[in-house]
């Protein structure tokens, strides 16, 4: 991937609050283009809190979110304070960054195509026949090709997760934000969302994923942020990041997930 | 004894009286339907004053009879210097009614939208009213039209108070041949019948409709 002037994500001092609960606590991160970044930690960390901010479907109360460089969600009044922006210009800093849902949010009154045609008709204003073929193509990546005409409540779990990456896919994101893509599936489902994102991984996407499969962050990112009480405890690669845990949230973290897992291993 | 030969002498002119009626009926349902769906999204804003008024709207013309709002449409039009024609007159009432009831039937179909989906939509840069009209409307018809065909027959039974303002429906013509010919029973029994076959015709429809628009 060639050298980006800018950093794809750059979170300095994030805060969020709800009422009194400070959920993020001062959050600072760098995600450059084409890292693979998965975000760790407990229930009640933050970390869906941290993603939601990046697509701006929470406001955040305090610090930056920077997408290619440039501050989300705000922007300058007259005399220089910040002031929300428009929604329409947020909608447009963001129209490479893409969010996969862990309920896959797939519009349930369209068929598997329609879904995927329809932000590229409605929003990048193809035309029919390039909407159709776009879609056909992404759906093809994600193995679901022979499900074109079928409703999301005729599919599986993972068959609607697999649709709901490709609908992402095409509109040529730059950036996908994964919000614990496989919690919501029965555990034989997982595998093969797993196998299509690491396949995205392996093309040079820059990905952001909150998710609770070890293995499959130990296996393709290139860091592991550990996120704990709202702010970031630990960050680095996965390999040493997993074997050798410095804080005691971290190593309690991982023994309490290892404990979970060994009598099913 | 019955005669039922009476009612056939007199048949085109009850047969236009339900044409009168069903179009009556319609055209209010249609228009209710605009101001419903305008009525139901004030009722969901988050401003204040929009939500406050389109709630006492609702709840005004809930809670009033239908013969009421008519005798006033049709009253006070006239005082305030404005001069309308009976069946308009009706079909102004008939759709300002309509309207506050469709409102609240659409209103449960787009609460029970889950809020992650308008969220995607957003996410993929649709506009409010792109949303409104690709991903909101299409559900909300298909999950409340069970309730909006209900809501439809009932306007068509209630267009029978329109015959206290002069307008010559189903209603009406009925009464009057049943007072001139002294045969209210079969007179009454026959406009029952076609009352039934237009709300039939309805029901089938609505079934129709909901058969093409659920997908599975």
């Amino acid at each position: 991937m060639e050298k980006q002037p800018h950093k794809a994500i750059k979170l300095i001092d994030l805060k969020k609050h709800y009422g009194d609960n400070q959920v993020l606590k001062g959050i600072n991160l760098e995600i450059d283009y084409g890292q693979v970044v998965c975000i760790i930690g407990g229930s009640g960390s933050g970390k869906s809190t941290m993603l939601r901010c990046i697509n701006f479907l929470e406001q955040y109360n305090g610090g930056e979110v920077q997408i290619n460089g440039k501050l989300l969600g705000y922007g300058s009044d007259a005399q220089g304070n910040l002031q929300l922006a428009p929604s329409h210009i947020t909608q447009n800093d963001l129209s490479e960054v893409c969010m996969v849902f862990q309920q896959f949010n797939l519009w349930p009154h369209m068929s598997v195509l329609e879904n995927v045609m329809s932000p590229l008709l409605r929003v990048h204003k193809l035309n029919k026949q390039a909407a159709r073929e776009k879609a056909l193509s992404v759906l093809e990546k994600v193995d679901m090709a022979h499900k074109i005409d079928a409703y999301p409540g005729q599919l599986s779990g993972g068959q609607q997760q697999r649709v709901a990456i490709a609908r992402s896919l095409g509109t040529d994101p730059k950036i996908m934000l994964f919000d614990e893509p496989t919690s919501a599936l029965d555990p034989e489902l997982v595998g093969e969302v797993l196998k299509v994102m690491k396949s995205l991984a392996n093309d040079g996407m820059t990905m952001v994923i909150v998710t609770h499969e070890m293995g499959f962050a130990a296996q393709v990112s290139d860091k592991v942020v550990f996120l704990a009480k709202g702010l970031i405890e630990e960050q680095g690669d996965p390999t040493t990041l997993f074997t050798q845990p410095k804080s005691d949230n971290l190593k309690s973290f991982l023994s309490t997930w290892s404990e979970r897992n060994s009598g099913i291993v | 004894m019955l005669d039922f030969s009476v009612v056939l002498k007199y048949s085109d002119s009850l047969l236009n009286g339900l044409w009168t009626t069903a179009w009556i009926s319609l055209l209010s349902i249609l228009i209710g339907f605009v101001l419903g769906i305008i009525l139901c999204l004030g009722r969901l804003s988050s401003h204040s004053v929009i939500q406050y008024s389109c709630r006492f709207y609702i709840s005004a013309i809930r809670g009033a009879p239908l013969l009421v709002q008519l005798a006033i449409v049709f009253y006070f039009l006239p005082y305030w210097g404005i001069n309308i024609p009976p069946i308009a007159a009706a079909i102004i009432a008939l759709s300002l009614n309509t309207a506050a009831f469709q409102a609240e039937i659409l209103r449960g179909g787009f609460q029970v939208i889950p809020n992650g989906q308008k969220e995607t939509a957003w996410s993929y840069g649709y506009s409010a009213w792109q949303r409104f009209r690709y991903i909101e409307l299409p559900q909300v018809l298909r999950n409340t039209l069970p309730s909006l065909t209900n809501e439809t027959i009932d306007i068509i039974k209630n267009s029978a108070l329109i015959s206290t303002i002069a307008v010559t429906d189903l209603m009406r013509i009925t009464q009057t041949y049943s007072s001139t010919t002294y045969r209210p029973i079969e007179f009454f029994v026959s406009a029952g019948l076609l009352y039934l076959l237009l709300t039939s015709c309805i029901s089938v429809l609505g079934r129709h409709l909901e058969a093409r628009l659920t997908p599975h």
